[in-house]
């Protein structure tokens, strides 16, 4: 079997969970709905956004330079890492020269990408993740579910629980308000003896050097402000041309990914604060690769906001946990066998290529195109298994042939009818599990239609 | 309106062909009804979707070229299957575009589409007095654009409604996730059989809750999997493809 | 890292040279500007969870916060500029209940208010507080980001912000909380003035 498909059916046992986290993600969706109806000329938005995306990754080096240079002028610090490891490296150098041990980070799924936490913490370094999702999976030591709701995979007991056991809470207290509210005592402590904040970024401005940082909870802000070294790591693909384009993408982001008007917090950050440091770490890590991929690359217009996960009526059902990626869902399911195919080449066939993914997308890619694609790729490689080439194989001869399909088809249709059930609902019938087979009529559309002499040349 | 002595090949999709041969017999009479000269070559097999979606679209190519084949002489052809239109339409492409492929891509209709665009829908007059709940199939709604899908914030329109709309006594419930995919995807059925049921569990309660009596759609691909699980739930709601409904007697 | 930077743009060069469709830049759009702007501003002021209270001058505005809220730093005071200044210890900024910025815009379509460094003397201000009040000319309610982006300077100083309500979260189970790191509480006065002292620029 698939491994999502494994994964899917063990999350799916646990049927009260999944069709909880169905309902609340299907929820957002329509809240994304709402907002997205209210804002006249939304289509066009999403195609401006999707052009100026293309814009930047046909002009991506010329890009980068112009930010690096306004940046610099700004009196930012500028990195670049050629791969996670670079990034752990250049984080961790930073970190040190400024003699730090605490590191309050908010979230960035580039940073989860590089798995810089482990990194930082094998060298004494406290990392605190601070957007409460976030930190409410660091204190179980799980990975993210869902790249904007990172704990969406929870139910508030189970919160509870956890936050009764690492910062001692009451016990059995489930409000949502009561346990966000012992969260932020607890952060505020880490903001304010911070020594660096780590953040993502969201995009960043070519022609100003400009950082933009959007959070509802107000948490990248309260790093980044309080400790003296703030750092912002941000793939080579985050760049957009200039400040007027953020009209469109912050018109897009928020409205798409939970259906809010706008963040509570957008952050403009260009200079270091007086006395400060900021420090920018760009990262290839494989994405400048992409740029190769003519059926893929389209992928890097993604800006996380998470709006093809809210409408997959397969990740809905499957939970985060069944992509085995850092990014799940149908972009995760573009991006992963990018980099591994043969880890992931099951997960471009976790999809039903409903469409709903593309026709979501605020850049407009053509995210179920892609699986598709993938899927001839994957065969063309022979990742899948012998049995599978053969029966395909086998499926590709009687189809071509009429005489052949004929025959296949009145076969099967005997066999439905005349074999015991016993016979046709083996364990082995993966249709058979759940649902009934067709009845199986004695004559085909083909064959009513020869007895009835409609076709003149027979 | 097209001219009548144009000549419409019929394209009935394998599953169809072998198992919901109603669906293909009621699109044969509908058309001919109309007064069009509906012709079914009988060489033709399948339009290769189960392999390419699988992934093996190279394998396919011999399916893809029966089909060019036994489609190469009509002005028009018209299929009771949104995918398997949608299919030929995008995916066809991968074989050398002769005039003749290239004129078979552009020709090939689903039926809805079909009726709504050449063939005078006012010609539609049936009687259907029960509540039907309306599946959007996806690569019909989606992939052909039957109908605007809920992501898109365009104005509103359905090809299918339009005719749906047209049936004496019809009753269209309201749905609370008006086009969730049912779960079929093809291979994903069987690859991904619990997340597949489970989607199409959904969309039966879906139905069921909004007191459909009957399930309809441009695809019997999404319709035998809903009625799989709706047999060996023994459940009372029915599933008929849209092509029976229009041509409901 | 001068080799990463290296490696990183000739790669790109390399691989972008497989041709990517060259797409020029699209103009924005500009929608029609509703009327009403104000109603607007206020509606999503509220719907983001933040107050709202309209009064006709500045003054009253002024006097509104005092006979309402205690414990309040006004910023507009340069006495409160030189008793927060950018070196501050944030401890002591964290012991501030409430304070009072003066906005300089206001966007209708999601209630934001842009702020710089002009506005507050450490940036930490407008995060740390609990309660946090906003004074607005109404005059400076523009329709939409795209305006937002034409008429303010955001690159005039090193940090600025859109703030729109006060902080939230609903990571616990979906549920809606407000006062998640940031203010837990946002209001704004919004007020008339017909000389308008300050600009954008």
């Amino acid at each position: 079997m698939l491994v999502h498909a494994k994964k899917a059916g063990e999350f799916l046992r646990d049927k009260e969970r999944a069709d909880w986290q169905d309902k609340a993600l299907w929820l957002v969706r329509k809240k994304r709905d709402m907002a997205a109806s209210e804002v006249p000329g939304w289509e066009q938005l999403r195609n401006m956004a999707s052009h100026i995306k293309n814009n930047v990754l046909s002009n991506l080096d010329d890009y980068l330079i112009e930010f690096e240079s306004a940046a610099v002028r700004n009196g930012v610090k500028v990195h670049w890492a050629s791969d996670a490891s670079e990034l752990r490296e250049c984080v961790l150098s930073i970190v040190k020269s400024n003699n730090a041990v605490r590191v309050v980070k908010s979230k960035s799924m580039l940073t989860e990408e590089c798995r810089l936490n482990p990194f930082l913490e094998k060298y004494g370094i406290e990392v605190t993740d601070t957007d409460l999702g976030e930190l409410i999976i660091q204190l179980r030591n799980e990975p993210p579910s869902h790249i904007v709701l990172p704990a969406i995979h929870l139910r508030k007991e189970e919160i509870s629980e956890l936050f009764h056991e690492k910062l001692h809470t009451e016990k059995g207290v489930n409000d949502p308000a009561y346990l966000t509210a012992a969260a932020r005592e607890h952060l505020r402590h880490k903001f304010l003896s911070s020594q660096v904040a780590i953040t993502g970024v969201n995009f960043a401005v070519a022609e100003s050097g400009a950082v933009i940082v959007c959070t509802n909870e107000g948490n990248a802000d309260m790093g980044i402000h309080a400790a003296p070294v703030q750092i912002h790591c941000m793939g080579i693909e985050k760049l957009i041309p200039k400040t007027s384009d953020l009209g469109i993408f912050l018109r897009l982001l928020a409205r798409n990914a939970t259906g809010q008007p706008i963040t509570t917090y957008t952050s403009h950050c260009l200079r270091p604060k007086p006395g400060g440091e900021m420090h920018v770490v760009i990262l290839d890590n494989g994405r400048s690769k992409h740029l190769s991929e003519s059926n893929y690359r389209n992928s890097l217009k993604c800006i996380r906001c998470g709006a093809c996960l809210n409408t997959c009526p397969v990740y809905r059902r499957s939970g985060g946990y069944s992509y085995r990626f850092t990014i799940p869902g149908p972009i995760g399911s573009v991006l992963a066998p990018l980099s591994d195919m043969k880890d992931y080449k099951d997960l471009p066939f976790a999809s039903s290529l409903c469409g709903s993914c593309t026709d979501v997308c605020a850049v407009k890619i053509d995210i179920h195109h892609q699986l598709y694609r993938w899927r001839q790729e994957i065969i063309n490689r022979k990742l899948v298994s012998s049995v599978k080439l053969l029966v395909y194989g086998t499926a590709a001869k009687v189809l071509a042939s009429n005489r052949l399909y004929n025959m296949s088809g009145k076969m099967a249709r005997w066999a439905l009818r005349n074999l015991p059930r016993r016979i046709i609902f083996l364990k082995s019938n993966k249709w058979g599990l759940e649902r009934e087979l067709p009845v199986a009529p004695r004559e085909s559309f083909k064959e009513w239609y020869r007895r009835n002499q409609l076709n003149q040349k027979v | 309106m097209i001219n009548l002595e144009k000549k419409i090949g019929l394209f009935i999709p394998c599953y169809i062909d072998q198992f919901y041969p109603q669906a293909g017999i009621a699109t044969f009479e509908l058309l001919t009804k109309m007064g069009y000269q509906v012709e079914y070559p009988t060489g033709q097999t399948c339009c290769g979707q189960p392999l390419a979606n699988s992934g093996a679209e190279i394998k396919a190519i011999p399916v893809y070229k029966n089909f060019v084949r036994n489609f190469s002489n009509y002005d028009y052809i018209v299929s009771p299957s949104g995918s398997c239109v949608y299919h030929v339409r995008e995916h066809y492409d991968i074989l050398e575009q002769t005039e003749t492929v290239k004129k078979i891509r552009g020709s090939i209709y689903e039926l809805c589409d079909f009726l709504v665009e050449y063939a005078g829908i006012d010609k539609i007059h049936i009687k259907f007095p029960f509540k039907v709940g309306l599946h959007h199939s996806c690569h019909g709604l989606r992939g052909l654009k039957l109908e605007k899908s809920s992501e898109l914030m365009d104005k509103n329109f359905s090809r299918v409604k339009q005719l749906l709309e047209k049936v004496e006594g019809i009753e269209l419930v309201q749905l609370d996730r008006e086009d969730e995919c049912c779960g079929f995807g093809g291979t994903f059925s069987v690859f991904e059989p619990d997340v597949s049921v489970r989607m199409g569990k959904a969309r039966i309660q879906d139905h069921e809750i909004h007191g459909a009596e009957v399930i309809t759609a441009t695809d019997s691909s999404c319709l035998m999997h809903m009625e799989g699980i709706i047999r060996r739930q023994k459940k009372k709601i029915r599933v008929m493809h849209i092509a029976e409904i229009l041509n409901h007697c | 890292m001068k080799s990463s930077r290296e490696k990183i743009l000739n790669n790109i060069r390399q691989y972008k040279s497989v041709l990517l469709q060259e797409s020029k830049q699209p103009g924005t759009t500009f929608y029609d500007v509703p009327c009403g702007l104000k109603g607007l501003f206020i509606t999503t002021v509220k719907s983001v969870g933040g107050e709202i209270v309209e009064v006709c001058s500045k003054s009253e505005a002024d006097y509104y916060i005092r006979s309402n809220f205690r414990d309040v730093l006004d910023f507009e005071n340069s006495e409160t500029w030189i008793e927060y200044p950018p070196d501050c210890s944030v401890e002591k900024l964290n012991s501030i209940e409430s304070a009072v910025l003066d906005g300089q815009a206001g966007i209708a379509e999601n209630g934001a208010i842009w702020l710089d460094e002009t506005n507050f003397p450490h940036r930490l201000i407008p995060f740390v507080v609990n309660h946090l009040i906003i004074r607005l000319n109404e005059r400076k309610i523009l329709a939409d980001m795209h305006y937002a982006y034409e008429q303010i300077v955001t690159t005039r100083t090193g940090f600025g912000l859109f703030l729109s309500g006060p902080s939230k979260t609903a990571d616990i189970e979906q549920s809606l909380v407000y006062g998640a790191h940031g203010a837990k509480r946002l209001t704004i006065l919004l007020y008339k003035e017909t000389d308008i002292k300050r600009s954008y620029e």
